[in-house]
């Protein structure tokens, strides 16, 4: 427990810290052993909570009398789980960066301290238990990636983009204020038990403000997630900061919130038949942003920004596995934990692949300058690691096995098909599970399309020597590629491990009696079978070795024939296609990619441009008070000075009249002296 | 002879003291008064018991008035947390003001004689401890028309054409508030025989709605709320630490201690009485808030905000007389952390007009890339004053909205609604405002900036910025206290 402290203490040092050095590289290495430190100490913590099952708890700080309110952290598996994403990822952006950052003209005084603030508040948000505390941190992770997002404050994109995000984000963050105070009327405390409580008896006595508070909980967290259309400030805001925060944003940040929708549907809203309805919301929601993202996603020739879609597709596809779970938890608690693992094991697989893409891309922006995929190709040949860790990481996102992301998507299709077979949901309803399988299916092969073309234009191709900056990429750059990568294809290979964690996690955050894990899925060291209900035993299954010893044995039967045969091999120059032509004849850049596709799915409706689905060009929003409004609320022009003005006119007046009477000035004496005589008779009876 | 009686007298003797210098030396004489006026200040705070002190002083000059009556000074938690606000912010203006009243001053040079500055600045500091450490409303009243003085002398200062016509403006509509006071008084003078802050519950129900009003009146005059707001706009065209220091974080806040300290002496206020002061602050507000969004001064868009601020204030406290005390505290809790982020905002808009001569939203942009520091102070008072957490204004706007919901009366909760809608109004303006200026490519204006900021600018504002960022951990003892916590 006090691992926890000390490393939220390191981070928050190593901000205040590297907030004092104006040194690019000595703030890079101080914020490295920072946070080296908070990560070791995180993943002890959260791999003794997750193998042993344990939970922290512990009130550290109350506002009382104030406010019914305190920092209360509790570590259970699923912020355990989430704590190790943020401290593997947070390490490897620090390491990354140190190099990386001096690329860049700008201070590292706006890059180091909110970064590290950012890693320290996203540890605060997923071990407090505490809703004003939780806004706290929220806003505060809001906060420090905005710094981030206009680290560049030249440019005008990267203004636009943080103004977009800062607004977007905090106005979802009023809803998440609202229904605190709300509740708060209610519960008299911010505490996450009190308020199940008392959201249960909301949602039994008013019914429609008890849905209007999950509504709240649920725009701020889907703005923050990404999902479309509350999440369209994410593509235009993700590239901007540099790749390395880049890279948490799109690896932690946004899971932070599917952590938040997790832990609000899990342990804090209490499931009836009336809340599982918002599953099928999330679903609902998920799929459009599965559908538009990874589709607009396709149209981009810019690699950060292509991620960054990504970012939103990815988001979709945790919360089709969430929304299939929520809506399912009582009517079939199997398909249920099924669906809800695939959802979490998703984000964690989503959250080591995204930020090892980003940190690819944040490479070949150190060593060309530009991330346009129109102008980079054949970088292979000077980061081979750096390619191998973005096939690794494009295989992943694509969902192919043997990798992670194939795992966590196989539960998710699985699940939201195997809601056909669930006699007591309506049939509407199971229907558009179905569609939503298969529409998240058909979208994972445009995911591989896109993530082709990101790998071809980027690392194959002609290599084009002028364009690069120095040598080899350092260590330190390839290092945080080449953790991320191994973790991608050991989790990938050994699923059985991480499955039993998420298992935990949802075990442990919901109030809701779960079926075994044994039940459910039957582990080994092989893979994992699956059982969607009581009595089908193993209807899906992965075992990731078998087939990839079958696949190693006939690599190396094939290598052994080439070996046997004495096959030559001769070093040749690309060809590309005869004679030298200018690249723009034959090179197949990143914007030739899908042509005829990109032009089916972009189109204009009024006066805004579609690309992919998604709005690339607004007209100007123009927005003025009307007229009279600014008029009436300024009180002077109509009311104060023209009174004024009739107040000392009548003044004027006044002293006219009495200059005018100047001839009887000692009439007016005398006649003023009997009245004020006269009047004083009178009040006083003659008594003075 | 205690301690009370000297920090309240040592501003006006430094007024005097001062006011026999010309030159810069004034500032630095003024300075050092301020200085120990703070430290007198401390000194209460932290010898007292939880924040109470109290002495009578028994004068024959009033003994015609016929009722038991004495001055006297005391303080308590609301006192104690005003007193803060007053000398510090006092402290750090008055040391920024040495700076900033120079012939170098991009904006509007000043020439010596400095004197009659600083003698009002001290005149204006003894007058607000006064105000918040009188013991019945006579007092106040007394000390209460002094800032009003002081203000319209200061808004003033300048001289030119729209300085004298500001300044009446804001002496006669202060000045009004003032008479409804003197009405007040004498309604209390005549019906409950005594001018205690407490005098009020005595009296029968309608008079002490008439009463009530009358003082609220008077308060939303000098604090700018409906109807008599117009005032604060035109004394934007006093010298910034001017408007910083009356405009934004004491003077404006006499009258919402006058409303607090009647919530806090009379438990029994009857509900109309905190619904005009409720329905008159989010009115304000709002009106506070779509002015906004057409000021091209930097300078007015701050002083709309104030007055959107002490809506909040007002508002807060109108919900401790509702009945919640977490809306009340809430209310008071703002006033400190309003009171040194605006505070800071001001002086930062000072800071950049000193050095590029402009104050418009058009005319400047990315004043970030040649001072990364009047950057951050900006954005930090800016979050502070939006309620971005973990800055100041969060908690204190926090505990307003809870209040505001905690009664689950119809019209409150639709204030109080009104009221978070308004904050974020406010934030968009704020950020857009922020970046537009602060960020981008910077401008003409920008480019042919003084390259540094005189020292005394640069101590005052790193110090303000420090006590910004920590402004709620120095309310909350007080607060606590106010809260009947120990």
């Amino acid at each position: 427990m006090e691992y926890l402290y000390f490393s939220f203490l390191s981070l928050t040092l190593g901000a205040l810290l590297t907030a004092l050095i104006r040194n690019k590289i000595g703030s890079g290495v101080l914020a490295v052993l920072f946070t080296s430190i908070s990560a070791v100490l995180l993943i002890d913590l959260a791999l003794d909570v997750l193998f042993n099952n344990k939970i922290f708890e512990e009130e550290v700080f109350s506002l009382l009398p104030l406010l019914n309110a305190s920092i209360f952290i509790r570590v259970d598996a699923l912020s355990a789980l989430f704590l190790l994403i943020v401290a593997i990822v947070s390490f490897c952006v620090c390491l990354f960066s140190v190099k990386y950052i001096s690329s860049y003209s700008q201070s590292s005084l706006s890059f180091y301290p909110p970064i590290l603030s950012l890693f320290a508040s996203s540890v605060g948000l997923v071990c407090i238990k505490d809703l004003l505390f939780f806004i706290l941190f929220w806003e505060m992770m809001t906060l420090t990636s905005w710094i981030l997002v206009v680290f560049e404050r030249e440019k005008k994109q990267a203004l636009k983009a943080g103004l977009q995000y800062f607004i977007a984000t905090h106005v979802a963050t009023a809803f998440l204020i609202l229904a605190a105070v709300i509740i708060y009327s209610y519960s008299n405390s911010f505490e996450f038990s009190e308020v199940y409580k008392s959201l249960g008896n909301i949602l039994v006595n008013n019914s429609l403000l008890g849905n209007f508070l999950i509504f709240c909980f649920f725009i701020a967290f889907v703005t923050k997630a990404g999902v479309l259309p509350f999440g369209f400030w994410l593509p235009n805001a993700y590239p901007q900061p540099p790749s390395s925060a880049s890279s948490f944003f799109g690896g932690v940040m946004s899971k932070l919130a599917v952590y938040a929708i997790l832990r609000f549907f899990l342990s804090v809203i209490p499931l009836s038949s009336t809340t599982e309805a918002w599953g099928f919301v999330i679903a609902f929601f998920g799929v459009i942003s599965i559908f538009i993202g990874t589709i607009a996603a396709l149209t981009q020739d810019e690699a950060k920004r292509l991620m960054s879609f990504h970012a939103i597709g990815q988001v979709g596809y945790m919360l089709l596995g969430i929304g299939v779970g929520i809506y399912f938890i009582h009517i079939s608690p199997f398909l249920s934990v099924i669906a809800l693992t695939g959802g979490i094991f998703h984000a964690f697989n989503n959250s080591i692949y995204k930020s090892l893409l980003f940190l690819n891309a944040g490479a070949i922006f150190y060593k060309t300058s530009t991330t346009d995929l129109n102008r980079v190709s054949g970088l292979i040949k000077v980061m081979p690691l750096t390619a191998l860790a973005a096939m690794v990481g494009a295989l992943s996102i694509a969902g192919v096995p043997p990798f992670n992301g194939f795992v966590s998507k196989l539960l998710i299709f699985e699940s939201s098909i195997w809601s056909a077979r669930v006699n007591e949901a309506l049939f509407l309803v199971k229907g558009a599970f179905i569609i939503f399988g298969i529409i998240s299916i058909f979208i994972s092969a445009i995911t591989l399309a896109s993530f082709l073309k990101f790998i071809n234009s980027a690392f194959m191709g002609k290599f084009k020597e002028e364009d690069i900056k120095g040598g080899r990429l350092s260590w330190s750059m390839t290092l945080p590629q080449i953790i991320l990568a191994t973790i991608c294809v050991v989790t990938g290979l050994f699923p059985s491990v991480p499955i039993k964690f998420m298992y935990d996690a949802i075990l442990v955050s919901s109030k809701i009696n779960l079926p075994d894990f044994n039940q459910v899925f039957s582990a080994d060291i092989a893979g994992i079978g699956i059982n969607y209900c009581q009595s089908c035993l193993s209807s899906g299954a992965w075992y990731p070795l078998f087939i990839i010893s079958s696949t190693i044995m006939l690599s190396l039967i094939i290598f052994s024939f080439e070996r046997y045969a004495g096959a030559k091999i001769r070093e040749v120059k690309t060809w590309y296609g005869g004679k030298e032509h200018t690249p723009e004849e034959v090179i197949y850049t990143g914007h030739s990619f899908y042509q005829p596709f990109k032009e089916i799915v972009s189109f204009k409706v009024g006066g805004i441009y579609f690309k992919g689905f998604y709005p690339s060009e607004f007209p100007p929003l123009k927005f003025a008070f009307p007229k009279w409004i600014t008029k009436i609320i300024q009180p002077d022009d109509w009311f104060y000075y023209p009174l004024a003005n009739l107040i000392s006119k009548f003044f004027d007046r006044m002293s006219n009249f009495y200059e005018r009477l100047n001839r009887y000035y000692i009439f007016w004496f005398v006649l003023g002296s009997l009245l004020v005589g006269i009047l004083v008779f009178y009040f006083y009876g003659g008594k003075l | 002879m205690d301690v009370l009686l000297i920090q309240l007298l040592v501003p006006f003797f430094g007024a005097i003291i001062c006011y026999l210098f010309k030159s810069r030396a004034s500032g630095l004489v003024a300075s050092f008064f301020a200085l120990m006026t703070f430290s007198l200040t401390l000194f209460n705070i932290l010898t007292s018991l939880s924040f109470t002190q109290k002495t009578d002083y028994q004068w024959d000059f009033f003994s015609w008035l016929n009722i038991p009556f004495s001055f006297g000074l005391f303080t308590d938690g609301l006192s104690s947390l005003m007193l803060i606000l007053i000398t510090l912010i006092g402290l750090f203006v008055i040391l920024y003001s040495v700076g900033y009243l120079s012939p170098n001053n991009r904006d509007h040079g000043f020439y010596p004689p400095y004197g009659s500055y600083y003698f009002l600045m001290l005149l204006f500091i003894g007058a607000m401890i006064g105000v918040v450490t009188s013991k019945n409303f006579l007092q106040v009243f007394l000390f209460w028309e002094i800032t009003t003085i002081c203000s319209w002398a200061l808004i003033s200062y300048m001289r030119d054409s729209k300085g004298i016509f500001s300044g009446f403006k804001a002496f006669i509509m202060t000045h009004i508030g003032g008479i409804s006071f003197l009405v007040a008084l004498g309604i209390l003078y005549v019906e409950a025989k005594s001018f205690d802050f407490s005098s009020i519950s005595v009296l029968p129900p309608t008079e002490k709605f008439l009463v009530f009003g009358l003082l609220f009146f008077a308060a939303s005059a000098k604090s700018a709320q409906i109807p008599l707001f117009t005032w604060l706009p035109n004394a934007m065209v006093a010298p910034t630490p001017v408007s910083a220091y009356l405009h934004a974080a004491a003077m404006v806040k006499a009258g919402v201690y006058l409303i607090a300290r009647i919530y806090l002496s009379n438990p029994e206020l009857s509900a109309n009485c905190a619904f005009i002061v409720a329905v008159v602050s989010i009115l304000t507000m709002l009106i506070s808030v779509i002015l906004y969004y057409i000021q091209d001064d930097l300078k007015s868009l701050l002083a709309y905000s104030t007055i959107g601020h002490l809506g909040y204030i007002l508002f807060g406290v109108s919900l401790g007389i509702f009945g919640s005390i977490t809306g009340g505290i809430g209310g008071i809790f703002h006033i400190i952390n309003h009171g040194f982020a605006k505070g800071l905002l001001f002086l930062c808009v000072g800071a950049i007009s000193y050095a590029t001569g402009s104050k418009s939203i058009n005319e400047l942009r990315g004043i970030s890339s040649k001072f990364p520091f009047l950057a951050v102070c900006f954005i930090v008072g800016m979050f502070s004053i939006v309620g971005i957490p973990p800055f100041s204004g969060f908690w204190s706007k926090f505990m307003i909205f809870t209040g505001a919901f905690e009664l689950k009366y119809g019209p409150l909760t639709f204030f109080g609604i009104l009221a978070i809608f308004e904050s974020l109004l406010s934030f968009c303006w704020y950020i857009f405002v922020g970046h537009r200026v602060f960020f981008g490519t910077p401008s003409e204006k920008v480019l042919n900036a003084h390259k540094d900021l005189p020292f005394s600018m640069r101590i005052s504002l790193v110090l303000l910025l420090f006590f910004t960022i920590i402004s709620p951990l120095l309310g909350y003892p007080f607060v606590k206290v106010l809260y009947g916590g120990v």
